[in-house]
């Protein structure tokens, strides 16, 4: 067939299919749609009230993929393998797009929570899962020539599409969807939706028709299977673009606007790095206030130099308090939660009975949400009805009994600043410690035991062995352990959201915290996002300097 | 076969899009409606009154949102909303809310709409209510705005647990006001006899909130802004005075510390006294297990205290259905649907009459509802928002007053420190 199309090129007279005919109009129909559709776009003046960037931004996107559209035409009729891959994505891109634009023109999505409510409300059908995957799992194990061996596994796969049809059917999604005057029947019979329906037909349509066509282009089985794969990731991709990637840029060209999420989006060039970073220094005698400082620019701290004090004052202190804050915290979790977490891997590294029980016991709250654990340690933390605080005073009162004259220290766990960034290293340190326990588990199991014999035999004690083999062998992982644990650190919110709620103390507040009552409280939506911004340059530089450090270590090298 | 497959669905597709032209334009008005329910029996509630409600209006589809607590941000996620375009047509919001959504254009100004109808009485609610939702910011008179209609009305009171003042064998509040001896010092004296019932033993608790300190300051003779609440008047002796005496509450270690969960341990029977308003009682209701009952706050210096608190219907500028949504605003204040709110006993209407009041009172016999009826009638000043500044930047931002508030009743600042510099932080905010 390919052979035929070729030869027939060659003697220029190409034959193309019909469906191939009408895909390449179909090409042109969406370039020319795009483009008009870009012009309008560009012309936008008040686009959710982000200014005129992003509609620009936005026109030009499109207007380059009406271009790549048509272009595509002319290597199309020359049956060009390469660019019949260019369509072919374009239209699979269009389908996943018209999919999820079509959930939402018809409210499909606002029908989630009736779903999740549901799912809740029968969560027994949901037991047609494991059933089903059991029956699977049991076929998989029997012999090959055993004729029930196909039935078992239909059985299961049978009774998970029924648990499947039922939940949706009990979900309540559909009804919500007819029903609901958001959504509605109203809405899905209406122009708009049915229009976007049949466009996201036919870009499924033309796709099947560029995938189905390889061989006229001279589609060889590699590239089949390169392009193929490259569609298993479609999803996921357009899910970046839509939730990661465009966000991103939003908030990179927001933070140089004084967007409110109210009004017009204006550019003001790099005011919000201005007063997020501006710093000005006083030198005075010690004890007395600042009365030099720039305009707007109130003290974060002071040093004392002599009979002089430095003053440190910034325009925005919050962040530098804040920062300070986070640093802190930072040290505090990965001692908390680093050094606990590689004990356990080497009590859990041992041959004792049960061992998997204590793996999965200690991995537990990894898995756990932020929320519900903060809700907990709330009760813990509590002075008066808290456990802690309970067992604290019953273990004074032991000591009182031993005749020792110890008194109730009585913490305010939740409110003296002393102590809150503690509890909240407390809780973190809890939960994090399993992850990383099983990460530097998996690295110890990975520590070859010919070297730990070998040093044994050379006479080498358990301290030797662990400080001059096992140590050194679990450099990388342990710089992945420290990496993640930072980053994490470095990003901490909910777990200070959910324990305080919304607070005004630095001692509790991160810069993620700050950065969500600038945006969110206060609606200086601009500042906040050059405020995350900033905080992502520092979390780059931090770990870059880790990279540096981790393989200039004998143990990476190695 | 896959060609004339293709082929025909492409056809069929391209068809479908003109002959949807033909589809009827749906007549029915579709309103969102949402409130910040605190559990799921106001959620209930809520639901049916939307159903009876939208049987009610002819030609007018509703659809009741559910909006997250005071915790989840409520406001907050309604301002979201606005920069999205997805708000809800008509919403509640807390009093002192009312200047900040006005100022951002959210709100509509629905004077034209009650002029334009007769059947509309602003006199059967609060007037210090109207009077917040009738400010012309414009020009600073009562002339030409309405920016919503009042949902509630509520108060502060003293949530007492009656077994713990039976141990201590002291009189209850009531009994102390009646007796003409409810003040601060018996007050204090009060927290302090209960206190001594065991280490952890408190009598009395308030959380961290300007209603609660605020409320102190007033019945000291000071007040947080000055009377046309353009500056700040936080630098009285007054104020420093009502810190010095709710400090000594901390010092004395007679209150749970300042900034630490009350509910949980007043429910638990671990405090006497708590400071709250009338939305705790639906959980003390549902949780508490001893015999407690509300009282009065004590008076201050300069008298008692008290807030009328409330809430506000609005409408969102935004609207396709003004009229429409004027007809709901006028629904969900009638005097049917506000008892029903009141029902769940966590305010009370905000139509005035003895009526009303005694609607309530039958709902809760076993209740002192007088408490919150007394205060409201004769003494409270209402929640009034702050249309010369932003009272979030005030008082809620790093450095501002709730944080310093702190600091002071947690013996980290001197009252006379927090009164000589304070003023500067919030006229800073005008």
């Amino acid at each position: 067939m390919a052979t035929t199309a070729r030869v027939e090129m060659a003697r220029g007279e190409p034959k193309h299919p019909v469906s191939l005919l009408l895909a390449m109009v179909w090409m042109v129909i969406i370039g020319i749609g795009t483009l008009f559709l870009a012009t309008q776009v560009f012309q936008i003046e008040a686009f959710f009230n982000l200014g005129t960037f992003v509609p620009q931004f936005l026109g030009i996107v499109l207007g380059l993929v009406g271009i790549l559209s048509l272009v595509t035409v002319p290597f199309l009729w020359t049956l060009n393998n390469n660019w019949r891959i260019v369509a072919l994505i374009m239209n699979f891109f269009g389908l996943g797009f018209g999919i999820l634009y079509t959930g939402h023109v018809s409210g499909m999505f606002l029908g989630i929570d009736t779903l999740a409510l549901n799912i809740y409300r029968n969560a027994w059908l949901l037991l047609g899962f494991p059933i089903g995957y059991v029956l699977v799992w049991i076929s998989g194990r029997m012999d090959d020539l055993n004729s029930a061996k196909d039935i078992v596994q239909k059985i299961g796969l049978a009774v998970m599409g029924v648990a499947l049809i039922a939940i949706l059917l009990t979900s309540g999604w559909l009804q919500y969807v007819a029903e609901n005057p958001g959504a509605g029947l109203g809405q899905i019979f209406n122009l708009p939706t049915i229009a976007t329906v049949a466009v996201t037909i036919i870009f499924g349509v033309v796709g099947s028709i560029f995938m189905r066509n390889g061989e006229l282009f001279g589609e060889t089985i590699l590239e089949r299977e390169a392009w193929q794969g490259w569609l298993f990731l479609l999803p996921n991709f357009v899910n970046f673009l839509l939730f990661f990637a465009m966000p991103l840029i939003l908030s990179f060209y927001l933070s140089f606007t004084d967007y409110n999420a109210i009004s017009r989006a204006d550019w003001i060039g790099f005011d919000n790095y201005r007063r997020l970073l501006s710093l000005d220094f006083e030198t005075v005698p010690t004890g007395t206030a600042p009365t030099d400082l720039a305009d707007r620019h109130f003290e974060v701290s002071r040093f004392t130099v002599g009979a002089n004090d430095i003053v440190i004052a910034a325009e925005s202190p919050g962040f530098w308090r804040t920062l300070a804050t986070t640093f802190r915290y930072c040290i505090l979790l990965l001692t908390f939660a680093i050094v606990p977490a590689f004990a356990l891997a080497m009590l859990l590294n041992a041959k004792i009975p049960g061992i998997k029980f204590f793996r999965a016991v200690y991995f537990l709250p990894s898995i756990a949400a932020v929320v519900g654990v903060a809700m907990i340690w709330q009760w813990l933390y509590n002075p008066i009805i808290g456990f802690i605080n309970y067992w604290i005073s019953g273990f004074v009162d032991v000591l009182n009994g031993l005749g020792l004259a110890v008194s109730d220290p009585n913490i305010q766990w939740l409110t003296d600043e002393n102590v809150m960034l503690l509890s909240v290293v407390i809780m973190a340190a809890w939960q994090v410690i399993g992850f990383n326990t099983v990460i530097l588990l998996a690295g110890l199991q990975g520590v070859p035991k010919d070297l730990i014999e070998a040093s044994t035999v050379d006479g080498a004690n358990s301290w030797i062995r662990f400080r001059r083999i096992i140590l050194p062998l679990l450099g990388p992982t342990t710089f992945f352990v420290v990496v993640t644990t930072l980053i994490s650190g470095m990003q901490a919110f909910s777990e200070m959201y959910t324990l305080f709620g919304v607070s005004t103390s630095d001692a509790r507040l991160t810069v993620v915290y700050y950065l969500y009552l600038s945006g969110f409280q206060q609606f200086d939506m601009g500042f906040a996002s050059a405020t995350a911004w900033v905080l992502f340059v520092v979390i780059f530089i931090i770990t870059v300097i880790q990279f540096r450090v981790s393989r200039s270590s004998e143990a990476y090298r190695d | 076969m896959n060609k004339k497959l293709a082929f025909g669905v492409l056809a069929a597709s391209l068809m479908a899009v003109p002959s949807v032209a033909f589809v009827s334009a749906q007549d029915e008005v579709t309103l969102t409606w949402r409130t910040r329910p605190d559990n799921q029996a106001e959620i209930d509630v809520y639901t049916a009154i939307s159903a009876d409600v939208d049987a009610r209006l002819e030609g007018v589809t509703l659809q009741y949102q559910a909006g997250g607590t005071e915790t989840d941000g409520y406001q907050n996620t309604l301002i979201t909303e606005f920069a999205a375009g997805t708000a809800p047509d008509v919403f509640w919001i807390p009093g002192s809310d009312l200047a900040r959504f006005v100022s951002e254009g959210t709100v509509l100004n629905l004077a034209d709409l009650a002029a334009a109808d007769a059947n509309f009485d602003g006199s059967v609610f609060y007037p210090q209510q109207m009077e917040q939702l009738m400010f012309n910011p414009e020009d600073g008179s009562m002339e030409g705005a309405l920016w919503g209609l009042p949902r509630d009305a509520s108060a502060m009171a003293l949530y007492y647990n009656q077994d713990l003042f039976d141990a201590a064998g002291v009189d209850n509040p009531t009994v102390q006001l009646e007796n003409g001896e409810w003040n601060w010092d018996t007050f204090l004296e009060t927290s302090a006899a209960i206190s001594e019932l065991g280490d952890e033993t408190y009598g009395f608790g308030m959380s961290n909130w300007w209603g609660n300190w605020e409320l102190f300051v007033n019945a000291a003779g000071g007040s947080y802004f000055n009377a046309d609440r353009t500056a700040c008047a936080l630098n009285s002796p007054e104020v420093e005075n009502a810190l010095t005496f709710m400090r000594s509450l901390y010092e004395q270690e007679v209150a749970v510390p300042y900034g630490s969960d009350v509910e949980a341990p007043f429910v638990a029977g671990s405090v006497g006294m708590f400071l709250n308003g009338r939305w705790a009682t639906p959980n003390l209701l549902a949780q508490a297990t001893f015999n407690w009952d509300v009282a009065e706050v004590p008076a201050g210096p300069a008298g008692q205290s008290n807030f009328l608190f409330w809430g506000a219907y609005v409408v969102n500028a935004n609207t396709a259905n003004p009229e429409a949504a004027w007809q709901l605003m006028q629904e969900l204040t009638s005097a049917d649907v506000q008892s029903q709110v009141a029902s769940l006993g966590a305010n009370f209407p905000s139509r005035i009459g003895e009526e009303v009041l005694a609607g309530v009172a039958a709902e809760f016999p076993e209740l002192n509802n007088a408490a919150f009826t007394n205060a409201m009638a004769n003494y409270a000043v209402p929640e009034a928002p702050l249309w010369a500044g932003d009272f979030g930047a005030i008082n809620w931002a790093e450095g501002g007053v709730e944080s310093r508030i702190t600091a002071v009743l947690s013996g980290a600042e001197a009252p006379a420190d927090f009164v000589a510099t304070i003023c500067d932080v919030v006229n800073a905010g005008f």
